[in-house]
């Protein structure tokens, strides 16, 4: 019985093997116009049907089920075709990263599953998907606990090494970082495939612009305590200094030139 | 917003803490009346030392008073203050024996130069007899100059001489008290 799913397993994989898939794509593209229902497959069936329902989406593009189908179905039989089959639908809707990540994880946890000829192709897919990821590497970002950065939106640690490295897919993305007290540091741009984008995030602090300190409610209530203060100060010691100063002990008193 | 209010309660504090005057007290002993035929009055004057003793200190205002003898002699105090700016200029007085209050030709006088009596924040006195025998002397032998230390004030002592230590006075000390007992004898021993 395992030999058997064994044996299907590989059709399979062989199947969606990433030289195939052009043709496949393009056959997709024809009938892109028609809406066709989603392609789910039966969680109780044999993991051959299932393998055989999320192959069917794959060959009719529908890269998304086949690839929630083959993570479904690897998390049930931890089969090394299906993690296959997931690095080449990561790999057909431009996921390069988790691709090359999913292609790797075949090498390294079911090399005992891979004859000589699927390692070497497995290997061979590593490196081209490894190509294609971006990487944005972030110079002087500063190394303070309240420094954050961003990536799509999505917080990343900065770590201690220099420069801060974030691997990304091919495409439009967004990078900030923030300080409290300094000015935000932005980029957005595209990458393609492959790039090695260099950034400079050094953060400078933010100027206090004069018309936003006027526009301040509490800009004008201290500035009222501080008049207040000097004023009030300002009687308050005169009449502590008149207050101190020394005083004639009664008999007569005369004045230098008065 | 309060920084401001805590320097001004600093500064309000450093402000109640001390006086910027001071006072001079002169302790003049009037003669009884008639040491001299037809002495009724005497006139206590002060000038700062820029004032030469040869000029008329008879500017008028509050810088000159007269004072009426009795039969008896006796001694009066007379307070002389002094501003921020007033503290280190010297001093002149002139003590006039004199016929009536206008004192237009006086009897006799005494000229008194003080180097420095006002101390920042302090009362200082000096005792100054008026002599019997008074003459009109030559100018020059007018004119009694006042040492320092003679200052008395800022320390406790039943004396007023020698109120300096090696030389520096003692009110410039780290120990100078505001009011000496000295000063404050000479005046309780006036009230009557």
């Amino acid at each position: 019985m395992l030999l058997v799913r064994f044996l299907v397993l590989v059709s399979s994989f062989v199947l969606l093997s990433p030289s195939a898939r052009a043709q496949e794509a393009q056959e997709a593209e024809v009938s892109e116009t028609a809406v066709a229902p989603p392609h789910t497959c039966d969680a109780s069936a044999s993991p051959e049907d299932r393998f055989a329902c999320a192959s069917a989406a794959a060959t009719e593009g529908y890269w998304d089920d086949a690839l929630r189908e083959f993570t479904a179905l690897y998390a049930d039989t931890h089969a090394a075709a299906a993690l296959f089959n997931i690095a080449v639908a990561y790999q057909s809707l431009g996921r390069h990263l988790e691709s090359r990540d999913a292609f790797g994880r075949v090498l390294s946890e079911h090399a005992a599953d891979l004859d000589d000829e699927m390692r070497s192709e497995v290997g061979r897919q590593f490196g081209i998907e490894a190509g294609r990821v971006a990487r944005v590497r972030i110079f002087e970002i500063p190394r303070r606990e309240t420094v954050r950065l961003r990536f799509d939106g999505r917080s990343i640690g900065v770590g201690e090494a220099e420069p801060t490295v974030v691997e990304a897919n091919p495409g439009a993305h967004g990078l900030t970082v923030t300080e409290p007290g300094y000015e935000e540091y932005a980029w957005e741009g595209s990458l393609s495939d492959g790039e090695n984008l260099e950034l400079h995030a050094l953060l400078t602090p933010t100027p206090i612009a004069p018309h936003e300190l006027y526009e301040e409610p509490a800009f004008w209530v201290g500035m009222v305590l501080l008049a207040g203060a000097i004023a009030g100060g300002s009687v308050m010691g005169w009449w502590l200094q008149e207050d101190a100063q020394l005083d004639t002990r009664g008999g007569f008193v005369l004045r230098i030139g008065g | 917003m309060k920084h401001p209010l805590a320097l001004s309660f600093v500064a309000l504090s450093t402000l109640a803490g001390c006086a910027q005057n001071a006072i001079f007290e002169l302790h003049v002993r009037l003669p009884a009346r008639d040491v001299v035929v037809g002495a009724r009055f005497i006139r206590v004057q002060v000038q700062p030392t820029t004032a030469s003793f040869d000029t008329s200190f008879d500017s008028g205002g509050t810088s000159s008073i007269e004072l009426p003898m009795t039969a008896s002699e006796r001694g009066v105090m007379v307070s002389v203050p002094a501003t921020p700016s007033e503290i280190t200029s010297g001093l002149h007085v002139k003590v006039l024996l004199c016929r009536d209050e206008a004192c237009t030709t006086p009897l006799a006088e005494r000229w008194y130069a003080f180097d420095r009596v006002f101390y920042t924040d302090r009362y200082t006195c000096f005792d100054a007899p008026f002599d019997t025998d008074i003459t009109m002397p030559s100018l020059d032998e007018q004119i009694i100059v006042v040492d320092n230390c003679n200052i008395s004030g800022c320390r406790n002592s039943n004396t007023g001489v020698n109120n300096c230590t090696d030389g520096v006075h003692d009110c410039l000390s780290a120990e100078a008290i505001r009011e000496g007992s000295f000063c404050n004898m000479l005046r309780d021993r006036d009230v009557p």
